[in-house]
């Protein structure tokens, strides 16, 4: 500044800094009413530039709050159906005890069947539970029920593939439940067999789950002595049967060393005893039977096998260490050692370390209805026997509980993490972003006082000049 | 004694001179540009008396002189220019910066944000039909902000031709103005009169100017002052060049002078601002906005493109994108890839097609070649249609159509063909024979084999090179066709199927009565593919099943191929393997499906694949195999974004990026998987992930790491502006105030001066009322 000073110059400084002021005293009075240091990118372009990435982070993390939130309603859910299951297969359970009990009487048994059929029906409904329109036991399937009943087998239409949300930076959760995994067993062991036809397990590995019936039938007989053929009536003996014809006044016939019978020529039927019993050949005797030329032989009685009710049927070979035979219904494969087979009749195939949680209920109730119309002895065999597969079942499911458990638990942990994490980026951004409420406004009265000086000052010092005084 | 009187005459006038120009100086005051003005006062000529001694004959006025330093307002002339520009600059950043809305809720980074939440969210209920809407608005709401930016910076830019109009009306004036005044001021002061107020409003005319537009001053002896303008004489003397705005070749602003065709470069002022913020700073923000909305339709639509929608397989699907007849000759189908004015560029690459079967579910996938340089519209749609139960043809507005027959559908998806054994050469009821070897063959010379089919007599076939395009390089694919084609003309009951790069023979009978044998006869062509020789293949009762679960998560496109390792039973036969080979003939893995294998369960295979071997037996002897398609992306050529089949985004950057109508309308169609499932959200997970994903075109960033760049450089620009602008308006001032306290008025050194004057003229007064009462005194003596 020269040495002289003008009325003007004093005028112009004094704007100057009304202005300057009452640009300041704007500033901070925005500040105070969004309560943003940073209300655009210019006000702190380095705040800002650190702002905006922590901001999106936190949106992040929100979404993987909101996830975690809807993953931990769907292990809850999942997790209180499945409890229910093992509270019905505990009730399977006690029902396979009561019946088992020699004193219990058709009617009541009858009863319990019906209450069996019951827990099948909520099983299934149990495992086709939804979380709003979401189906919990299909994989990745979960718009339609991944579990569905023809029949007395149910078949599962869901799959093994997972979806997973995020939960975490760079952290996934699986949200689904494979049902396959819950309702049916995979830790597959050997197979066995229980009955009297004399077939055993094959070598192959079989590929059905849980308890099944497996029916042998016989079709009819070849290589029969002359003389003698095929009759209507159906008979219990199967596989290849050596006889043998003893010529007298009247013939005999042996079979499989068994007693002798004797072959009355005009009598219609010949019913022989297969070696000790009891299964038996039925033969019709022909009218013009004459001792035939050769007296030994080896017949064979034809049969078939099925362990899908009789809708898909595999004809027994008994040369077959290892005969495949199919389940139509859910296309398993069970491996049957064919060399043995003695005679028709069921078996109970038990697939060793499986299950299928709803095939044991169908058993409970069929054997309680007893619908093969076996003894009082078989039924309550068999009912134990389901005492051992309910447990199976029960620890199957609580693995899944256990499994779903540690899955929420881990999601409580992360949503707790994110929780922890999000109040840091809060923090952070607070830090860039918000202002100190205390400070700014001791700012603003500073910026108020030094405004009104200027303005007061502004005043007098216009207001002076020498002709004042003159 | 009478020259007295004429002295005190002259101090009377000098004090009155005083007086009017202190007058003059405190009513100027406040005028804009006035220089206060000073009276050059000196003593008047001196008389010699009698006797040699000289007395002053009082004192005279010689000039008013202008109080002013000619350097000082060259300075504040350049400053002014500097103000002016940083100025406008601040204006226009603050503009800029306010569009941008950062860091508001409707700012692009918060709704990108939005975005890609949107995007978090459906992928954790895929099938949800609320948060698929949901994504639709999130992607709106993005894309709105797009254009409204785009639109906003245009908008912005296309104001700068009137505003700079504007400038150069005011230039003008004060352009004439100053030659005027030039003139004026060179014709009065040849008369030796200063044309103080003159100069003093040209100066200020030249101040204004200055604020406007470059402005060098020459100034002339004669008085006269010359404008350079960037280079250019604006004013010479008394005669004025106006300046115009005219828009350039590029569409851009320009400054010229009178007629003159070459542009004035405008570095200084207001103009200059304008200039700068039209040809740098908005192409240069518009710029990196397109980059950023260009990468986001880019990279969304090559995975979206590529996805599965909800309602599964595509029955029928139009491209977004019409092709430009480039010819003029009204038709669409002739015109090249290249040359068809897509929005994004199609490369040489290829595109799969998957034809799935409603029914069966079985995939036939079909890759298309892409060349764009030799490809026509019309020829893409031919390939495409060649495909079977496929058609496409090129619509009148030159969009391409494809549908599919009934029963069928179509995606461009890697989804895993879940039955790859459907051409049934792996553990078939049909007798097979299958080749080890992988093509491409050399079948140069003649050769000949023999096939028995079902046990009837052996035909011979004849091979020659001439039956293929380049004999030593035969791929499977060609020769599969050629040996069809004799098979069938020799009325064999067989067929060759390909399996990946091999080739296997299969008879057409089923069951245990089905049989096959080939034999080499000349040559060894049989040999060559690896098909067993000599051996009879027969059939089985029933076939096996094969089933393929999971995506491919491996690299690169290709295919695996499956083969028997040993003959036997599925899940019985001890040691029984399948090894799984990569196209390049790499092992991925082998498969146990022996005794222990039950074939009711999964085999891993790796890659993300999974596989049941069903019941059945296959064989080794008999060279049993399949291929299964393993695809990384199945659009290399970007055919699909370019034409906007199947695309999430339609347009081509920040003003026209937008959703595409098909998904707004139908929110079931945003292909949120890869397979046809409800639930699947595996393309929704990379469209997530490109929020993390470097872009090369974005040198490397992300599009939101982009994106805030570009905000926080907009935000340092306003600040740097800002800053600018105070201290070039503080420099101003303070050269204002330096020129202020030499040129300015101060009220009380005109009042002392007044005081001064006054006193003088009080004094020359009684001076010469003093002479006069000398004077009377002595016309009384004579009485």
């Amino acid at each position: 500044m020269g040495l002289r000073i003008t009325q003007r110059m004093s005028a112009n400084r004094s704007l100057y800094n009304i202005q300057s002021n009452t640009r300041r005293l704007n500033r901070t009075r925005e500040q105070l009413s969004t309560g943003y240091r940073v209300n655009r990118p210019s006000d702190d372009p380095t705040a800002f530039l650190r702002m905006l990435p922590v901001r999106n982070d936190m949106k992040e993390l929100k979404q993987f709050q909101e996830n975690s939130l809807q993953a931990r309603d769907i292990f809850h859910t999942a997790s209180s159906a499945l409890e229910d299951a093992v509270e019905l297969m505990s009730r399977a359970k006690e029902m396979a005890v009561q019946g088992a009990n020699g004193t219990l009487g058709d009617g009541d048994r009858k009863t319990l069947a019906a209450t069996a059929g019951q827990l099948l029906n909520e099983m299934l409904s149990l495992a086709n539970s939804k979380l709003g329109d979401r189906f919990l036991f299909g994989g990745s399937a979960t718009s339609s029920p991944p579990f569905s009943m023809s029949g007395n087998t149910v078949s599962y239409n869901g799959d093994d593939s997972s979806v997973s949300v995020q939960v975490a930076p760079h952290s996934e959760m699986d949200i689904t439940s494979s049902g396959r995994k819950l309702f049916f067993s995979d830790g597959r062991e050997a197979t066995t067999l229980e009955g009297n036809t004399g077939a055993k397990p094959g070598s192959g590995t079989d590929s059905g789950t849980g308890l099944h019936d497996l029916t042998l039938e016989q079709t009819g007989i070849s290589n029969i002595p002359t003389g003698l053929s095929q009759s209507a009536a159906v008979s219990t003996a199967l596989g290849n049967l050596d006889w043998s014809i003893t010529s007298g006044p009247t013939d005999t016939i042996s079979i499989a060393g068994g007693p002798p019978v004797a072959i009355q020529p005009g009598a219609s039927q010949v019913r022989v005893m297969v070696g000790t019993g009891p299964q038996e050949i039925i033969l019709d005797v022909d009218g013009s039977y004459m001792t035939p030329t050769t007296t030994t032989g080896t017949m064979i009685s034809e049969g078939r096998a099925s362990w899908d009710d009789g809708q898909s049927w595999t004809n027994l070979d008994y040369s077959q260490g290892n005969l495949q035979i199919k389940n139509s219904a859910t296309g398993a494969m069970l491996n049957l050692d064919a060399r043995g087979i003695t005679q028709t009749g069921k078996e109970q195939v038990s697939f060793g370390g499986t299950y299928d949680a709803f095939n044991v209920l169908v058993a409970l109730r069929d054997t309680l209805n007893n619908t093969d119309g076996e003894s009082q002895e078989v039924v309550s065999q068999r009912l134990t026997a389901l005492i051992g597969e309910v447990d199976k079942v029960f620890e199957q499911m609580l693995e899944g509980l256990r499994d779903l458990g540690a899955r929420g638990s881990q999601i409580d942990l992360t949503k707790d993490r994110m929780s922890q994490m999000e109040i840091t980026m809060e923090e952070a951004l607070s830090r860039d972003r918000d202002i100190d409420i205390s400070e700014v406004i001791l700012r603003m009265t500073q910026q108020d006082t030094a405004f009104q000086a200027s303005l007061a000052v502004g005043g007098r010092v216009i207001n002076q000049s020498l002709l004042d005084y003159l | 004694m009478s020259f007295g009187f004429y002295t005190g005459l002259r101090g009377l006038n000098a004090a009155r001179l005083g007086m009017e120009l202190a007058g003059n100086n405190i009513a100027n005051i406040n005028t804009r540009g006035f220089t206060r003005r000073q009276q050059i006062q000196q003593s008047s000529n001196p008389i010699t008396m009698v006797g040699g001694f000289q007395i002053g004959t009082g004192a005279e006025i010689s000039t008013i002189r202008r109080v002013m330093d000619g350097r000082l307002e060259a300075r504040i002339r350049t400053q002014g220019g500097l103000f002016g520009r940083s100025l406008i600059e601040n204006r226009q950043m603050t503009e800029i910066e306010g569009t941008f809305g950062e860091p508001g809720k409707q700012g692009l980074s918060n709704l990108m944000n939005e975005y890609f939440g949107a995007i978090g969210k459906l992928r954790g209920d895929a099938g949800n039909s609320s948060l698929r809407g949901g994504l639709i608005q999130a992607t709106t709401g993005m894309t709105d902000a797009f254009n409204t930016l785009a639109s906003r910076y245009s908008e912005m830019g296309e104001s700068t031709m009137p505003e700079v109009k504007a400038e150069l009306t005011m230039a003008n004036g004060l352009i004439e103005q100053i030659a005027t005044l030039n003139a004026q001021i060179v014709s009065l002061e040849a008369n030796g009169t200063p044309a103080n107020v003159m100069r003093d409003t040209r100066e200020q005319s030249i101040k204004d100017l200055s604020e406007i537009l470059d402005t060098q001053v020459i100034e002339k002896k004669n008085g006269s002052m010359d404008i350079l303008s960037a280079g250019h004489l604006v004013v010479s003397g008394g005669r004025a060049s106006p300046l115009k705005a005219v828009r350039g070749k590029d569409g851009l602003t320009e400054i010229r002078v009178g007629n003159s065709t070459t542009s004035v470069d405008v570095k200084q002022g207001r103009i200059a601002a304008l200039l700068n913020n039209e040809n740098k700073v908005l192409p240069g923000i518009l710029g990196r906005l397109d980059s950023m909305a260009r990468s986001m339709i880019l990279e969304t639509n090559r995975i979206h493109s590529t996805g599965m929608p909800k309602t599964g397989p595509f029955t029928s699907l139009v491209s977004d994108v019409a092709v430009k007849d480039g010819d003029g000759d009204g038709q669409f189908a002739d015109e090249l890839l290249a040359y068809a004015n897509l929005p994004f560029e199609v490369k040489t690459g290829a595109l799969y097609v998957a034809v799935t079967n409603d029914k069966t579910g079985n995939v036939e996938r079909t890759k298309i070649d892409i060349n764009p340089n030799d490809m026509t519209m019309g020829d893409l749609a031919d390939a495409l249609s060649s495909i079977d139960n496929l058609t496409a043809v090129v619509d009148p507005t030159g969009r391409l159509r494809i549908q599919s027959e009934s029963g069928y559908g179509f995606d461009f998806s890697n989804k895993l063909d879940a039955n790859p054994n459907s051409l049934a050469t792996f553990g078939s009821d049909s007798a097979t024979l299958g080749g080890s070897t992988s093509g491409p063959y050399d079948l140069t010379s003649s050769m000949s084999f023999s096939i028995a089919v079902d046990g009837g007599s052996a035909v011979t076939i004849n091979l020659a090179s001439t039956d293929f395009k380049s004999p030593t390089q035969v791929e499977a694919g060609e020769l599969v066709k050629v040996l069809n084609t004799k098979l069938a003309a020799a009325s064999v009951n067989a067929e060759a199927v390909q399996i990946g790069k091999n080739v296997s023979f299969k008879a057409a009978s089923t069951g245990s009565n089905s049989s096959l044998q080939v034999n080499d006869l000349t040559g060894t062509a049989m040999a060559t593919l690896g098909i067993p020789t000599g051996t009879t293949a027969t059939g089985r009762a029933s076939g096996l099943e094969i089933e393929v679960q999971g995506s491919y998560t491996g690299k690169g496109n290709g295919s695996l191929r499956f083969v028997a390792e040993s003959d036997g039973i599925i899940g019985v036969t001890k040691g029984l393997k399948v090894s799984v080979f990569r196209e390049d003939g790499t092992k991925l893995a082998t498969l146990d499906v022996g005794e222990g294998h039950d074939p009711l369960d999964a085999l891993e295979v790796g890659d993300g694949i999974k596989v049941f071997i069903k019941h059945g037996s296959i064989s080794k002897t008999n060279g049993d195999q399949f291929s299964l398609d393993t695809l990384e992306d199945t659009d290399t050529s970007d055919i699909l974004v370019g034409l906007g089949l199947n695309s999430y985004f339609t347009g081509s950057g920040a003003a026209d990026i937008s959703i595409s109508q098909r998904i707004k309308d139908n929110p079931d169609l945003i292909s949120a998987g890869l397979r046809f499932a409800s639930s699947d959200n595996e393309n929704l997970v990379r469209m997530a992930d490109l929020r993390d994903k470097s872009l090369e075109f974005l040198s490397g960033n992300t599009i939101e790491s982009f994106y805030n760049d570009l905000a926080s450089d907009i935000g340092f620009e306003t600040k740097k502006s800002q800053t600018i602008l105070e201290s070039e308006n503080a420099l101003l001032g303070f050269l204002e105030n330096e020129r202020e306290s030499i040129s300015g008025v101060n009220l009380d050194e005109e009042m002392v001066d007044l005081t001064r004057q006054q006193q003088a003229f009080q004094a020359s007064a009684r001076f010469i009322s003093t002479l006069t009462e000398m004077s009377n005194t002595l016309m009384n003596l004579g009485r």
